[in-house]
């Protein structure tokens, strides 16, 4: 506000030398205006006619010529000789012989004076013939367009002052300032103390106008000063219309703010709520709750990857839960990071089949409580699974005391074979263990039976929709679980099948224990006993094998002497072994009575 | 006759023609004329009116007024009542000569070198006649116009010498171009005798006198 004001007060002031100038212009031009306009020689004859309707006429043509409003005449001693504006009017005094005696001081004069309710700029050139003969005075008006012209020129409201030198009465000749300032003017004129050449504050109407006093002409009466005045407002124009640009920028922030707000609102936040809501759904473990967000842009994108998630959550969901129960903690995983590997539908795939059971369980269930029954078996479950989990195994089922499960599915295992001999081993460990426990407890001794077996199945989801379970299902099943009855007869813990062997063989010692014929299957097939690991038994345990091996060539190939004698040496070194027991006493039989001509080494199996 | 005879007769006939005025026992007034500051005024009329007697000569005289370039000479005149007056215009360019006093109203419309067409003009009313010419705002000139025959103009010292005035009680004017009209010393009372030489003095107020400057060094349009 201050810079605008010294702004305003510093243009007021060149404004003011301008508007000097210009008065001091104006005034010279009119008075030499006048000056030619009185050197008329026919006008002077027309005067020297002393006609009165002559003179006055001749005066009206005069002050025609410069476009003035008043024209007078007046005598060497001061009395109007005619006056344009009061054509009836003479031989009164004039009422300014002071101007007229600055006339005779200066040769020629001008001042700005008060005449029948106007104001005038008079100038006053003596009349020459050549010597003065009369005083010629010529009126132009001081009104509003006057110092319209101005105004327009300094850019300043101008109005004029008269002030009377005795009196100090204080007139408004004219001014620019709309009519309704003039009176707040008049006021502060009055009420505000001001300097010549000073810039004061005048509060005029609503605004504050900064003005500038400057004097114009000096008489003995009155004294004219001009008014230069610029307001505040005007000259803030661009300040306020700044400020209300910038308001209107304000609010219409506000405005897209709060559009802003509602519209990310809608697109932003609501979408992140209804995502929340989502993952507190999943959190639930409802994984049938889909995330419906229409919007094209990010947050569409989200949701669409939120859902995806949901989906792959769900999945992995159902996996986990479908063979969590099934597989090693391994396998799981692996099913998670490939759930495409995992064909729900049935598949053909070749796996290896796990059948294990106990014998002589159901003494157990007589001699213990029920509570005591389910103690012992969940504990031999808890071993068995253990030890077929460390082999990646997949547990299938849970059949009274009788496991199943199998390697080479639902994830693809190579070497299934390999971990499910493995897996025998550990459980025969395992199981070791378990005897002495309860044995100690004083249980009476069970046997544990394995039967291995590697061939093609149907592996895959069996049931119905609402109740299904992943299954295996062809005949390598049925006859892994004949193998595991045959341990039966044989005395033997764990039969693989020659499948299996062949698989096996490099890594494990096995010993060829039969060619048999189930019942129902008219395929014989050679069953092996699991012994070890290549590298685990001892000289004692080979030479068992070895002899047990040569006896059952011979008795393949009937020679029935040198068949029990091998097994001999087997009894020798192993008195318990079961198998050699079988075929000593079978060799004894075929001494007595020989097989058949066609018999092909194969023993038929009568019972399951 | 020898001719010394005829010397010595013009030279007794020189001597009383010369001496001769001198028989009417005439008076001498000599006047200066100063301003209120003290500066000698130059082309001021010393009048003397005899109050005694009426003393009205009237010797039609004859006065000129020349116009040499563009400038009347001289600018002031003092005349006697009833003298005639021409207006030679010994310029290369046309005059146009005109008064509107009172005491003398006249115009002699633009008019070549030469004489002033149509009759002298006869300066028969006592006052003073201000001339200008039309077509130079810059020319003037005064015609002093008085009843009585003893008269004279200051020179450039200041003086005036009226000479052959009859002895008795004397008012004399003082009359300038500038001379304000309320200056108390414009006249004085004089006794003229047969024998002295009268000196006075005047000291006049002056007052400003319009002149426009002489083209074609006119600027602003300013009085002088």
């Amino acid at each position: 506000m201050q810079s605008a004001r010294s702004q305003i007060a510093h243009d007021l002031e060149i404004g003011s030398r301008v508007f000097s100038r210009l008065i001091e212009n104006r005034t010279q031009q009119l008075s030499e205006e006048t000056q030619i306009l009185s050197m008329d020689f026919a006008f002077l004859k027309a005067f020297t006619t002393s006609d009165r309707g002559t003179i006055l006429s001749a005066l009206e043509n005069l002050s025609n010529r410069i476009k003035a409003s008043v024209a007078m005449l007046i005598s060497l001693e001061y009395d109007v000789i005619a006056d344009t504006s009061h054509p009836d009017l003479f031989n009164k005094p004039f009422e300014y012989p002071e101007l007229i005696e600055n006339c005779e001081e200066y040769g020629r004069i001008s001042s700005i004076v008060p005449y029948d309710d106007n104001y005038y700029q008079m100038v006053v050139v003596p009349l020459l013939a050549p010597d003065p003969i009369a005083w010629f005075c010529i009126g132009f008006p001081v009104d509003k367009a006057l110092v319209n012209d101005f105004q327009e020129l300094i850019l300043s409201h101008v109005s004029l002052l008269l002030v009377h030198s005795g009196s100090s009465i204080r007139t408004i000749i004219t001014s620019t300032l709309p009519s309704f300032l003039h009176t707040d003017l008049f006021n502060s004129i009055s009420d505000i103390e001001w300097e010549i050449g000073k810039s004061v504050p005048f509060n005029m109407g609503t605004s504050e106008f900064v003005t500038l006093i400057i004097p114009l002409e000096k008489n003995n009466n009155f004294i004219v000063y001009a008014v230069l005045q610029r307001s505040m407002d005007e000259v803030l124009q661009p300040y306020y219309r700044l400020r209300k640009t910038i308001f209107i920028l304000f609010i219409s922030g506000i405005l897209v703010s709060v559009l802003a707000t509602f519209f990310i609102s809608r697109t932003v936040t609501k979408p992140v709520y209804t995502l929340v809501e989502g993952v507190r759904e999943i959190e639930k473990g409802n994984y049938d709750h889909y995330v419906s967000v229409t919007q094209k842009d990010e947050m569409g994108h989200l949701s669409n990857a939120f859902n995806n998630m949901v989906i792959g959550l769900k999945e992995r969901d159902f996996i986990k839960s479908t063979f969590e129960r099934y597989v090693s903690t391994a396998v799981a995983t692996e099913i998670i990071k490939n759930p495409d590997m995992v064909q729900l539908g049935g598949q053909k795939k070749t796996l290896t089949i796990f059948f294990t059971d106990i014998g002589d369980f159901t003494n157990l269930s007589e001699i213990l409580s029920p509570e005591e029954v389910v103690k012992h078996l969940n504990y031999y479950f808890r071993g068995m699974c253990a030890a077929m989990l460390e082999y990646n195994g997949t547990i299938n089922e849970f059949l009274g005391d009788a496991i199943l499960a199998f390697w080479g599915a639902p994830i693809a295992q190579e070497d299934h074979a390999l971990l499910a001999c493995r897996a025998a081993l550990r459980c025969r460990e395992f199981l070791g263990h378990l005897e002495k426990k309860w044995v100690a407890e004083g249980l009476p001794p069970r046997t544990y039976r394995f039967g291995i077996n590697t061939g093609e199945v149907v592996v895959g989801h069996v049931g119905s929709p609402s109740r299904f379970k992943y299954s295996a299902v062809g005949d390598a099943v049925n006859l892994a679980s004949r193998i595991e009855g045959v341990n039966k007869y044989y005395g033997t813990q764990i039969l693989i099948s020659e499948k299996t062997y062949s698989l096996t063989k490099d890594m494990f010692i096995a010993r060829d224990i039969d060619i048999i014929r189930v019942v129902g299957n008219s395929k014989p097939i050679k069953v092996y006993e699991l012994v070890a690991e290549k590298g685990q038994i001892d000289e004692k345990k080979s030479k068992q094998l070895e002899h047990f091996d040569a006896g059952v060539r011979a008795y393949r190939a009937r020679q029935w002497e040198e068949a029990i004698s091998c097994f001999m040496q087997v009894l020798n070194l192993a008195p318990e072994d079961k198998p050699t027991k079988v075929y000593v006493q079978r060799c004894q039989e075929y001494q007595q009575i020989a097989p058949a001509q066609d018999w092909d080494g194969v023993y038929n199996l009568t019972s399951k | 006759m020898s001719y010394i005879y005829r010397s010595y007769v013009t030279l007794f006939l020189i001597i009383i023609c010369i001496s001769l005025p001198s028989n009417v026992y005439s008076g001498i007034l000599k006047c200066k004329v100063k301003d209120n500051k003290g500066n000698i005024v130059a082309d001021a009329v010393v009048s003397a009116i005899l109050i005694s007697a009426n003393n009205k000569t009237n010797k039609p005289k004859k006065a000129i007024i020349d116009q040499v370039d563009k400038e009347f000479v001289e600018y002031v005149t003092a005349v006697q009542v009833g003298t005639v007056v021409s207006f030679p215009n010994n310029d290369k360019i046309r005059h146009h000569v005109y008064s509107f006093s009172p005491a003398k109203k006249f115009e002699i419309p633009l008019y070549p070198p030469g004489m002033a067409p149509g009759k002298p003009i006869v300066f028969d009313e006592p006052g003073v006649a201000v001339l200008g010419c039309n077509i130079h705002d810059w020319m003037k000139a005064y015609v002093c116009i008085l009843e009585t025959p003893y008269f004279a103009k200051t020179n450039t010292k200041g003086m005036a010498s009226i000479t052959d005035l009859p002895p008795g009680e004397y008012e004399v004017h003082v009359w300038h171009p500038t001379i304000k009209k309320s200056s108390k010393s414009t006249k004085q009372q004089v006794t003229i005798d047969k024998v002295n030489t009268k000196e006075i003095e005047f000291a006049i107020k002056k007052r400003r006198v319009f002149r426009p400057m002489r083209a074609p060094k006119l600027s602003g349009g300013t009085y002088r």
